[in-house]
C-alpha cells in the first residue's frame, strides 16, 4: 500500500510540475497539459504560469494545428457569414464553419479560430474585415487598410504571409466547368469607358441612368461587396442591351463598345469582377487578414506598434507556421483572472508562438473575439477556450482546418474555346440487374451521374443504382480530357420510379402470368 | 281373269313380305335444370358458371390492376392480344410477342424501344384467375366470395415470390359473359396488399408492337 501511495504522489508531482520550460525570455510553468487528436488535427490545452520580463501571470493556452503541407486531405479554409448583398454581416465561428460546409461539400470542418479585425459600425459596413479576404480564389475584400498583411493558403499546402498588392480591377469569365475563358481588364467602376477598347463596370450603388449606347451586359449578381471605394461582384448573365438603363438592386452592368458581341459571356458562364491581386497571392485559394507579424524567422519580434494595445494583457489569437509546414492557431484566454486567465500582451504571445515552434506568426483579432472551436464526436462544435464576453462573439470571419481535399481548379481554356463538346449521353434504361445503362459517348473518359442533384462518378456506361423506393431524376454528362474535348452537357432528365421490393416482386409475377397468356 | 287375280296376289304377298317391324324410339326426359348432351343429361350451367368457361377461353382482353398498400397505390395495365401482349406502368410500356418457345421483349430505351429474346419461365403453379372454379364460391348478400377453404388455391400463385403469403377476402364480380372484377387481399409478412383487377375490352383489345 505504501508503494502505491508513493507512486501516486510521484505521478501527481510530475503531472503538477512539468517544467519550467524555457524559451528565450519566457518561462512556462505547466500545471496541466492535455493533447487530443481529431482527424489528424492536434489540440493541446496548457494551463499554467507564464513568466516573462519579470512578470508572472496565470494562463490558459489552447493550440490547434495540423501539417497541411504534408497531408493533402487536411487544408486551411476561411469562412464567414457575410450577406450576399447590401451589407457584410457577422457570425460566430460556429456559423462560419457551417457556412464552409454548406458552400463546399468536399470539406469537413474540424476546428478553427476567429479571423480578422473588423468594422463594428452600425452601418451596412458592420462586419467588413479590416484586411483582405479571399474565398475560393475570389477577392471578396481587399483591405480597408492597404498595408494589412494576409495569411493565404494555396492548393499545394503552402502558406503565403505578407502584404498583397492590387493592380486595378479585372473581369474574369469562367465557363460552366469553372475553367477561365478570359480575363478582361476593367478600366474603372461606375463610369463610362474612355475608349472603345475599354470596359467598365457599374454596381447597384450607382443610382443614375447609364446614358450611352455602349453594349451593356447585365449580370444577376450572386454576391456583391462594396464600400464606395472597393468593389467585388460575381454572378451570371441576365440580359444585354444598348439603351439607357439604371442598375437594379443586386445586379452589376459591364459596359463597353461592342463588348460581348463575340458571346464571350454566355448564360452558362460565371463572371467575377474584383481587384487584381499580386505579390505572391495570385494562386491563393483562401486568405484571411492578419495584423502584426509577431514571429519572424523563428524569433519573436520585439518591436510591435500596430496591434490592439501591444503591451496590455488581453485574450489573444494568433496564427503560426512551423518549419515543417504545420499551420497552427493559438488562443490565449484573458480578462478572467479569477479563473487563472490573465491574458497576454503581444510580446508574450510571440513567445508562446515560438514555444510551439513557429517560424512565422501573426497576431489576429483578440479580446472578446478570441475563440477556438473543435468538432466533437456528435458532429457539433465545442468551444475550447473561455471567451471573455462569456458568450461566443459574432465576428467577421474565421480560419479553419478542414478534412477534405480541394477540388482542382480547371486549367484555363481560352477564348474562343476551340475544344469539341462531347455529345450528351442518351437512351437510358435500367437493366434486369437494376443498373442504369446508356449509350457510350465517343471520346469520353468517364461519366458524371446526377441523382436528384447528388453527383456520382461512373467509369463506364453502366451505373449501379442502389436506391430506396422513390422517384428520382437522373441526368448524366460525359466527361472529357478538357484538352481536345470538353465535357458534355447534362443529358435530358431520366425519371426513374423505384417501387418497394414487394411491389416489384408482384409486378414480376404479373408479367410472368402475362407471358403465359399469349397464344401462338 | 284367274291369271290376273293370281298375279295381283303374288305382288301383294311380295309387298307385304318386304315390310319389317318398325323400332319404337326411346324417349329421354332430362330433369329440371338438366340438358341433354350426347344422349346424356347433364346439369345445365348457370350464367355464373358460364362466365368461368368464357373467361378461361379469353385470348384478347385488357386487365387493369391496382395494388394498394396503406396510402400507396400502384396501378398497371396488362393487355393480351393473341400472341402479343403489353404491360404498362408509370407511363412506361413493355411489349411481348410469343415466338415459338421464346418471347420477344420490347423495352423502352430513351425515346424508342429495343428488342431482346427471352425464355418463358416454366411455372406450373396456379394459373391465376383463369383457374378459378365456380364451385369455390359462395354468395353473401348477393356477392360472390371465395370460400375460405380455397384461399390457399389462389395463394399458390404468389408462393414462388412470397413463400408463406396468404390470400383472403376474394370477391368476384361477374358480367353477362366474363368476369368483371376480382378483389382480394394478399398478406406478406404482416403487410397487406389489396389487389383490384378489372377486366375489359374482351375481344376488342389491340396490341401494336413498337418499331425497333
Amino acid at each position: 500500500m505504501k508503494k502505491l501511495w508513493s507512486l501516486l504522489i510521484l505521478l501527481i508531482t510530475i503531472f503538477m510540475f512539468v517544467g519550467p520550460s524555457v524559451n528565450a525570455e519566457m518561462r512556462l510553468f505547466i500545471t496541466t497539459k492535455e493533447t487530443e487528436f481529431v482527424e489528424g488535427v492536434r489540440h493541446t490545452e496548457i494551463v499554467g504560469q507564464l513568466e516573462y520580463d519579470g512578470v508572472t501571470s496565470n494562463q490558459v493556452i489552447n493550440y490547434l494545428g495540423a501539417n497541411v503541407s504534408q497531408f493533402a486531405d487536411l487544408n486551411v479554409v476561411v469562412g464567414d457569414s457575410y450577406k450576399p448583398h447590401d451589407s457584410w454581416g457577422r457570425g460566430t465561428i460556429i456559423a462560419h464553419a457551417d457556412d464552409i460546409e454548406e458552400r463546399y461539400p468536399n470539406y469537413d470542418v474540424i476546428g478553427g479560430v476567429n479571423g480578422d479585425f473588423y468594422n463594428t459600425s452600425i452601418t451596412n459596413l458592420n462586419g467588413q474585415p479590416q484586411g483582405g479576404y479571399i474565398r475560393n480564389f475570389e477577392n471578396i475584400a481587399t483591405g480597408v487598410v492597404s498595408t494589412r498583411p494576409l495569411a493565404g493558403f494555396k492548393d499545394d499546402g503552402t502558406a503565403v504571409f505578407g502584404v498583397p498588392c492590387y493592380s486595378g480591377y479585372q473581369l474574369l469569365v469562367y465557363d460552366e466547368d469553372g475553367a477561365l475563358k478570359k480575363e478582361v481588364a476593367v478600366e474603372r467602376i461606375n463610369d463610362l469607358p474612355t475608349a472603345n477598347d475599354k470596359v467598365t463596370v457599374y454596381f447597384d450603388n450607382y443610382d443614375m441612368p447609364i446614358s450611352s449606347t455602349h453594349n451593356k451586359v447585365v449580370v444577376d449578381a450572386k454576391e456583391t461587396k462594396m464600400d464606395g471605394v472597393r468593389y467585388f461582384g460575381s454572378g451570371v448573365l441576365l440580359s444585354e442591351n444598348t439603351i439607357e438603363m439604371t442598375v437594379q438592386d443586386h445586379q452589376f452592368v459591364i459596359v463597353g463598345t461592342g463588348f460581348n458581341d463575340d458571346d464571350l459571356i454566355t448564360s452558362l458562364d460565371y463572371v467575377v469582377v474584383q481587384r487584381k491581386i499580386g505579390c505572391g497571392f495570385e494562386d491563393v485559394r483562401f486568405a484571411v487578414g492578419v495584423y502584426d507579424e509577431i514571429v519572424k524567422d523563428g524569433v519573436p519580434v520585439t518591436y510591435l506598434e500596430r496591434g490592439l494595445d501591444p503591451s496590455f494583457k488581453h485574450p489573444r489569437t494568433a496564427i503560426g507556421q512551423k518549419a515543417d509546414g504545420t499551420i497552427f492557431f493559438v488562443v490565449v484566454d484573458g480578462r478572467n483572472k479569477p479563473l487563472g486567465m490573465d491574458g497576454v500582451n503581444l510580446y508574450e504571445l510571440a513567445q508562446i508562438m515560438v514555444y510551439f515552434e513557429a517560424v512565422r506568426a501573426y497576431n489576429m483579432d483578440g479580446g472578446g473575439s478570441s475563440t477556438m472551436s473543435l468538432k466533437n464526436e456528435e458532429g457539433s462544435y465545442d468551444i475550447l477556450n473561455t471567451p471573455s464576453d462569456n458568450t461566443v462573439r459574432s465576428v467577421s470571419n474565421g480560419v479553419f482546418i478542414v478534412k477534405g481535399e480541394h477540388i482542382p481548379r480547371p486549367a484555363p481554356v481560352g477564348f474562343p474555346d476551340m475544344r469539341i463538346r462531347l455529345d450528351k449521353p442518351a437512351n437510358f434504361f435500367v437493366d434486369s440487374n437494376g443498373d442504369l445503362r446508356f449509350d457510350p459517348v465517343n471520346n469520353s473518359l468517364s461519366y458524371m451521374v446526377s441523382i436528384n442533384g447528388t453527383l456520382y462518378a461512373s467509369d463506364d456506361d453502366s451505373f449501379d443504382l442502389d436506391l430506396q423506393a422513390g422517384e428520382y431524376v437522373i441526368r448524366v454528362r460525359a466527361l472529357a480530357d478538357q484538352i481536345n474535348y470538353k465535357h458534355s452537357d447534362f443529358s435530358e432528365d431520366f425519371i426513374l420510379i423505384i417501387h418497394p421490393d414487394d411491389v416489384n416482386r408482384f409486378i414480376n409475377l404479373l408479367k410472368e402470368f402475362l407471358k403465359r397468356e399469349m397464344t401462338e | 281373269m284367274k291369271k290376273i287375280a293370281f298375279y295381283m296376289l303374288f305382288i301383294a304377298l311380295f309387298v307385304l313380305g318386304s315390310c319389317q317391324q318398325e323400332e319404337v324410339p326411346t324417349v329421354i326426359n332430362c330433369g329440371d335444370g338438366e340438358i341433354l348432351v350426347d344422349d346424356v343429361c347433364i346439369k345445365e350451367k348457370s350464367d355464373f358458371e358460364k362466365t368461368f368457361d368464357a373467361t378461361d377461353l379469353m385470348t384478347n382482353y385488357t386487365l387493369t390492376i391496382s395494388i394498394q398498400q396503406s396510402a400507396d397505390l400502384y396501378e398497371m395495365t396488362m393487355m393480351v392480344d393473341g400472341s402479343k401482349s403489353s404491360f404498362e406502368m408509370d407511363d412506361q410500356t413493355e411489349f411481348f410477342e410469343k415466338q415459338g418457345s421464346m418471347i420477344d421483349r420490347y423495352y423502352p430505351v430513351g425515346e424508342g424501344y429495343r428488342k431482346e429474346s427471352i425464355t418463358q419461365t416454366e411455372n406450373d403453379s396456379f394459373h391465376f384467375f383463369k383457374d378459378l372454379e365456380a364451385s369455390w364460391f359462395q354468395t353473401v348478400s348477393g356477392k360472390y366470395f371465395l370460400k375460405t377453404d380455397y384461399n390457399d388455391e389462389v395463394a399458390d400463385f404468389f408462393q414462388g415470390e412470397f413463400p408463406g403469403s396468404t390470400v383472403s377476402n376474394l370477391e368476384l364480380i361477374v358480367g353477362d359473359t366474363y368476369f368483371e372484377q376480382i378483389i382480394f387481399d394478399v398478406t406478406v409478412d404482416s403487410v397487406m396488399y389489396r389487389f383490384t383487377m378489372t377486366l375489359s375490352a374482351v375481344g376488342t383489345t389491340t396490341v401494336t408492337l413498337p418499331t425497333v
